[in-house]
């Protein structure tokens, strides 16, 4: 976490050269600290809060450079959105959430766990960077980071498909039923519809109203965080989805 | 295909298809079964019989299993203090510090004690009755020993001379739960093992296992059933869905990324 403060703080001292050296190191101590707690839980480690958002924190460091590598992402608010993020990622595990870890409740052993969190995880973390483009292009060059912004959402879509059609097919498997109107299933759909609705939009208008298109994702990643925090930490909404809290 | 399969296989379809074409599907429902018993009759959540299926689910029996192990606690009567506390009970027997050796002299599915010349004596109670329990003796270096009854239902019973009290306390985090079912059709018995997460697939129908509970004859097993109307079109809709989002923002840009890079090599 620290690392990675460090590593966002390095965008603002380039002369420094030494941003890249912190992201690594922050890479490599989240990985360390998610396989030492994977040794000690009782299975894969996608089970409680905290164990989502070590994972979270954890393959921040490889898409991070995937998006680099691949699409790019080499401006100074993508490198400072990396630490960041990662920052952002690991504060609630390290200090929110408590950190033992549970047996796996009957519920939750299934072939289709890990691929059903998994590529929700995948699909979070990359529209958390499309937001911070979308936040940056608000202010500054929106066409250029909306750009940024929709080929990462682009990405991350077809890993929120899956998770939602995982989750049925887990769901019938489980419960009998594809479709059970649980909280968090109604905000999954709707993440799901909003970017869905995001590329209609695009598609009909490209970027004639790019503050809508930046708006658009901004109100996308909201929903995302209230699927993964809200649903579970509020006693709002109680549901099938309560054992992640 | 999604919408189509999931329409065919609704409650409602199954009604028109029940009225209309003469059948007599089950759409969704629950199966209560005792341990040893037989049943085909299935039942809505309300507790009312929905109908019956064409063949018969006998359970065998009922598991729970735990990660934690059941926790004895040796107490001093007097003191009340912890002498001992142990993860399970040994196989036969186990030295305790002190000198102090535990006997595990009998374990019982239903344990009863009955008098007998002023001496109190374990016996196994009716097999259709669950309360199971242990006898245990404790040597002491003195050489004295002492007589036990633990039963797993938080009740215990020692002659009023003995030095200790020794508690039960229930493993409390389940690993899984399980019915060893056997079906029955036409004179053939197939067995098979439902779990949670693990259910049943067998004659259009889904055994799902959905609950359990615990009366005077023993446990019981609730199943989900559920028809398998219309799985394999939403399964096939669902392919084409990920095939389509797959291909449509992965592979089509990709494409067209490399087309690009060789239009300008070239």
């Amino acid at each position: 976490m620290v690392f990675y403060a460090l590593s966002a703080a390095g965008v603002f001292f380039p002369a420094l050269r030494i941003r890249r050296l912190f992201w690594t190191a922050g890479c490599i101590a989240s990985a360390a600290a998610w396989l030492f707690h994977w040794f000690r839980a009782f299975g894969f480690p996608l089970q409680t809060m905290f164990e989502i958002f070590l994972t979270l924190g954890m393959l921040q460091g490889p898409l991070s450079w995937f998006c680099r590598r691949w699409l790019g992402m080499r401006d100074p608010l993508s490198e400072f959105a990396e630490g960041l993020l990662g920052f952002c990622i690991l504060f609630p595990a390290g200090f929110v959430f408590p950190e033992h870890p549970r047996p796996l409740p009957p519920a939750l052993q299934s072939p289709l766990f890990i691929p059903h969190v998994g590529t929700y995880m995948f699909a979070y973390i990359l529209l958390a960077h499309a937001a911070v483009q979308a936040a940056g292009g608000l202010f500054a060059a929106p066409v250029q980071r909306e750009y940024r912004a929709c080929r990462l959402v682009r990405l991350a879509f077809p890993f929120l498909t899956m998770g939602l059609i995982l989750g049925s097919i887990w769901a019938k498997i489980a419960w009998g039923d594809w479709w059970s109107w649980d909280p968090k299933e109604l905000w999954s759909l709707t993440c799901w519809l909003i970017y869905l609705a995001y590329f209609h939009w695009r598609a009909d208008f490209g970027v004639r109203y790019v503050k809508a298109n930046l708006w658009m994702l901004l109100v996308g990643f909201l929903a995302v965080l209230c699927t993964l925090l809200l649903v579970n930490l509020s006693t709002l909404f109680k549901g099938l989805h309560n054992y992640a809290g | 295909m999604v919408i189509s399969g999931g329409l065919w296989g609704s409650p409602k379809a199954c009604d028109w298809r029940n009225r209309f074409g003469g059948a007599s599907e089950i759409v969704k429902g629950y199966l209560i079964l005792s341990e040893q018993e037989e049943t085909n009759k299935v039942y809505d959540a309300a507790g009312c019989q929905i109908g019956s299926l064409p063949f018969d689910l006998y359970l065998e029996q009922f598991t729970i299993t735990y990660y934690d192990s059941p926790i004895f606690s040796i107490v001093d009567k007097n003191t009340q203090q912890s002498l001992y506390t142990l993860r399970g009970l040994p196989n036969p027997s186990l030295e305790l510090e002190g000198g102090l050796r535990l006997e595990v002299l009998g374990r019982y599915k239903n344990l009863q004690l009955r008098r007998q010349q002023g001496r109190a004596v374990p016996e196994e109670g009716p097999a259709q009755i669950r309360n199971p329990g242990f006898e245990l003796k404790l040597l002491w270096p003195d050489g004295t020993e002492e007589y036990y009854y633990v039963w797993e239902q938080n009740d215990f019973w020692a002659p009023p001379s003995n030095r200790c009290i020794i508690s039960y306390s229930a493993p409390q985090m389940p690993r899984q739960y399980e019915s060893r079912i056997t079906v029955r059709r036409n004179g053939k018995s197939t067995v098979h093992s439902i779990r949670v997460n693990h259910p049943l697939v067998y004659g259009g129908y889904t055994f799902i296992q959905q609950s359990w509970g615990q009366d005077e004859k023993g446990y019981y097993s609730i199943l989900g059933v559920v028809s398998n109307r219309g799985f394999p079109a939403v399964m096939t809709g669902y392919c084409l869905v990920m095939l389509g989002a797959a291909g449509h923002f992965w592979l089509i840009p990709l494409i067209q990324e490399v087309r690009k890079e060789r239009r300008y090599s070239d």
